[in-house]
């Protein structure tokens, strides 16, 4: 079992506002920026932490420059300072984090086979808040963007409640059963049917909106659904 | 707000510097003869007068009379009448000089003359290989091409990486300095050849005074004329709403438009017979080099358009209510082609020789490619004054171009004129302005050939459906980031009876009162949904092209640039 910090120090403004990241208010954000200017990057790094933070969203800023900045909740003291030994055997991570059956908090808190999302939820009720560990810090250069981070209301949710359930094909009910996404919406309008299945690829990035967890779809083939993002988007071009 | 307005005056003809040639309030009688001859070179290049403003209200008194701020300069879009020959064409066409595409230019050229272009432009990466090596060494293949295919006009150019933006289309009438002017544009201004460290805004600035130096190059009598068109605009999010203005206000003689569709229409094809990728390759999601009030929904092709043209109200048309004149095409993009059966020949070192080695045919079918040869699918087609590069850089300057895809019709001639003129073929053409008195009642007149020829898939394209699209002219805009257009909207559908081999259509456009634009877009009804702004605005509107099962055959749009009528 992990220890946490107490966090007394933490401002009022670095946790949760009730409802907004999916979990229960007074969870402790941690904005963090590494520089990356790639959303593929800033994955990376976010899949290499260990344990997993519970929740882990990209936030796109331009200050200082255009790049992606990340907000950690339930980032574990321990996961940081392994985070670099970790970055050189991501795949090993990946299955920690991924695999069907092992839920998202299995690495952290570990009671035997926590995946369900209330029991999930039930249980960071009970998490004490944490400190920023030395390895999530953020060069002060940086700062701006890992505050932008915490106060982003628009993350990109790449690790959350039930991430490791969303593999293969799902219908659309079981996405919103499975993970703490709160609503499937399909771009251009259409409304989907909850029988509708949904192709995760195995990569299933949703946002945040006004507090809720939206992931946006759209058709693909023989009326099935795929994630509005894909994991290999067509470079601009291969020249420069 | 009469005189004492405060938008900025940055066309070349208020500058302080202006020669007296360029200073239309200076009448010819009172020029010197060289500065006389300097206008007509000018005017003859299309710097003057139809199509080089950045508004339709540029003339003096124009804007007034509809009540708007008035900018300065010559009046803008096209004028001429009648007498036009249409022209297809594709201006951006990959060769063995791009790092990812293969063919000789000659294979694009043959390929395009044979399936029914008049005119195309080369346009390989800009890169550090194409600005040392490939811009000089594609110079001989593009001259072969002309003299072996006499009956195409064949133009060098280059695929920009627009600093801080997308790519776009750059090219320049033929002449002595073509290479000299492309060179000199890309090494100093191309994105491969900025510093890394330069912000954001110094790359804005950077591609600004790219497309200045081009101006410039004209001006000087370097070259006779040149023109860019972004390409991909709405991929990847990354041409804001305000680039896409400070490009057209750089020199609205160089930059006058965009891809309406982009290329790579293959790409959507179903596996396993195809590539089974997005429509356009339109498969990206917001960077953090996006602009970030762009919608998830810029990032997809509807009916194989681009979010910026697709969408009735949208950015294109928020640019043309405020007068802006910014025009539309569509091209192949051709790199590699579905089905082809040739493939990079071993041996080659790009990076050194800044071009690939000679395709080899390989007797393999390659399903995976997503693009087709210029003009198989689509066509960007100019009413030109004569068969010349100048006069297709003229009618594309001027906004005289329809385009679609498939061959969904054979030809197509919209004017608007004063109701009820008697005279055939009278009217103000695509792209052009018509100024008549406030309360005058004006008409849209539409003659559409209906095709009655097989196109590239075998087929004889139906067309189900024409709407006029209309939209109030309501002057520059105070944010340069706005991409609405709340006023402008479908206001009239005609269905195509089954059978028909022509459309003839007069529809009364009300006696003026507010200035507007309208365009036209058809379609073979085979896909369409509620346009983004709502059913109000666009009922029956493109489709959002589904991932991996998008057939381009099926779904088959045209879309015509603007005519404006405004009071005098």
């Amino acid at each position: 079992m992990t220890i946490y910090h107490s966090t007394a120090a933490l401002s009022a403004d670095l946790v949760t506002p009730a409802g907004t990241y999916g979990v229960p208010a007074g969870a402790p954000v941690i904005g963090v920026s590494r520089g990356h200017r790639e959303l593929a990057e800033a994955d990376h790094w976010i899949l290499s932490l260990v344990p997993a933070p519970v929740l882990a969203c990209t936030h796109l800023v331009r200050e200082p420059f255009p790049h992606v900045a990340i907000s950690l909740v339930g980032a574990a003291a321990s996961a940081a300072a392994a985070a670099s030994a970790a970055a050189e055997v991501p795949t090993a991570v990946r299955a920690a984090t991924t695999a069907p059956g092992v839920g998202l908090l299995g690495g952290l808190v570990a009671p035997a086979g926590a995946q369900a999302v209330p029991e999930t939820r039930s249980i960071l009720e009970t998490l004490p808040a944490l400190e920023t560990p030395p390895a999530l810090e953020t060069q002060p250069t940086l700062q701006v963007a890992a505050d932008l981070a915490v106060a982003g209301r628009s993350g990109r949710a790449v690790l959350f409640p039930g991430v490791a359930n969303l593999v293969g094909t799902l219908s659309v009910a079981d996405v919103l059963a499975l993970s703490a996404i709160d609503r499937i919406e399909i771009l251009g309008g259409e409304v989907p049917d909850p029988a509708a299945l949904v192709e995760t690829n195995d990569f299933v990035r949703p946002q945040y909106r006004a507090g809720q967890l939206i992931l946006t779809v759209m058709p693909a083939v023989d009326g099935r659904l795929v994630p509005f993002e894909s994991r290999t988007p067509t470079p601009c071009c291969a020249a420069h | 707000m009469g005189h004492g307005h405060d938008h900025a005056h940055d066309d070349f003809t208020a500058a302080a510097d202006v020669p007296a040639a360029l200073d239309l309030s200076v009448p010819d009688s009172e020029l010197s003869p060289s500065d006389v001859s300097r206008r007509g070179f000018l005017r003859g290049a299309g710097l003057l007068g139809a199509g080089a403003a950045a508004s339709v209200f540029a003339a003096p008194g124009v804007a007034e009379a509809a009540g708007l701020a008035h900018t300065h300069g010559p009046a803008g879009g096209g004028t001429a009448k009648g007498g036009f020959q249409w022209l297809a064409g594709d201006h951006h066409i990959h060769t063995q000089y791009s790092s990812d595409a293969m063919y000789r230019v000659l294979d694009q050229a043959k390929r395009g003359h044979a399936y029914g272009l008049d005119w195309l432009v080369i346009t390989d990466h800009g890169s550090n290989a194409h600005a040392k090596i490939g811009v000089d060494k594609v110079n001989p293949d593009i001259l072969h091409a002309r003299s072996a295919l006499p009956g195409l006009l064949t133009f060098q150019g280059l695929e920009w990486n627009i600093p801080a933006a997308e790519h776009a289309t750059v090219f320049v009438h033929p002449g002595k300095n073509e290479v000299d002017v492309l060179k000199r544009f890309e090494q100093t201004y191309d994105g491969s050849q900025q510093p890394t460290t330069n912000t954001e805004a110094q790359n804005e600035a950077q591609a600004v005074a790219g497309i200045k130096f081009l101006g410039e190059q004209v001006r000087a009598r370097k070259i006779e004329g040149a023109l860019f068109f972004a390409n991909h605009p709405a991929r990847r999010g990354v041409d804001s709403p305000h680039e896409v203005r400070n490009w057209r206000d750089a020199d609205p003689s160089v930059a006058v438009g965009m891809e309406g569709a982009p290329g790579h229409q293959a790409a959507g094809i179903k596996a396993p017979n195809g590539r089974g990728g997005a429509r356009g390759y339109y498969d990206n999601n917001p960077s953090a080099a996006s602009f970030p009030g762009y919608p998830l929904e810029s990032y997809r092709t509807w009916g194989g358009f681009d979010w910026m043209t697709a969408t009735v109200g949208g950015l294109w048309d928020s640019l043309l209510a405020e007068g802006r004149a910014w025009w539309i095409t569509v091209n192949s993009d051709s790199h590699v082609v579905y089905l082809d059966q040739s493939d990079h020949a071993p041996g080659s070192d790009f990076e050194a020789n800044g071009k690939f080695n000679d395709p080899v045919y390989t007797g393999v079918t390659n399903t995976s490619a997503g693009d087709f040869w210029p003009g198989y699918y689509g066509r960007t087609n100019v009413g030109a004054s004569s068969f010349s590069y100048k006069a297709v850089m003229d009618g594309l300057r001027a906004g005289r171009v329809w385009v679609d895809h498939g061959r969904l019709i054979k030809a197509l001639d919209a004017r608007v004129r004063v109701a009820g003129d008697p005279r055939a073929a009278s009217g103000t053409p695509l792209g052009g302005v018509l100024q008549v008195k406030r309360g005058t009642s004006t008409e849209l007149t539409l003659d559409i050939d209906l095709q009655d020829m097989p196109n590239w898939a075998t087929f004889i394209p139906v067309l189900k459906r024409v709407d006029v699209i209309v939209g109030t002219v309501t002057g520059p805009v105070a944010d340069k980031d706005t991409f609405v257009a709340p006023n402008t909207k479908v206001v009239k559908s005609f269905e195509v009876s089954p059978g028909s081999q022509r459309v003839s259509i007069k529809y009364g456009l009300g006696r003026l009162d507010k200035p507007f634009y309208l365009r036209l877009r058809g379609t073979d009804g085979n896909r369409s949904q509620p346009g983004l702004m709502g059913a109000a605005v666009d009922p029956a509107g493109p489709k959002l092209d589904a991932i991996g099962d998008a057939d381009p055959w099926g779904d088959l749009w045209f879309y015509t640039n603007p005519i404006w009528v405004l009071p005098k």
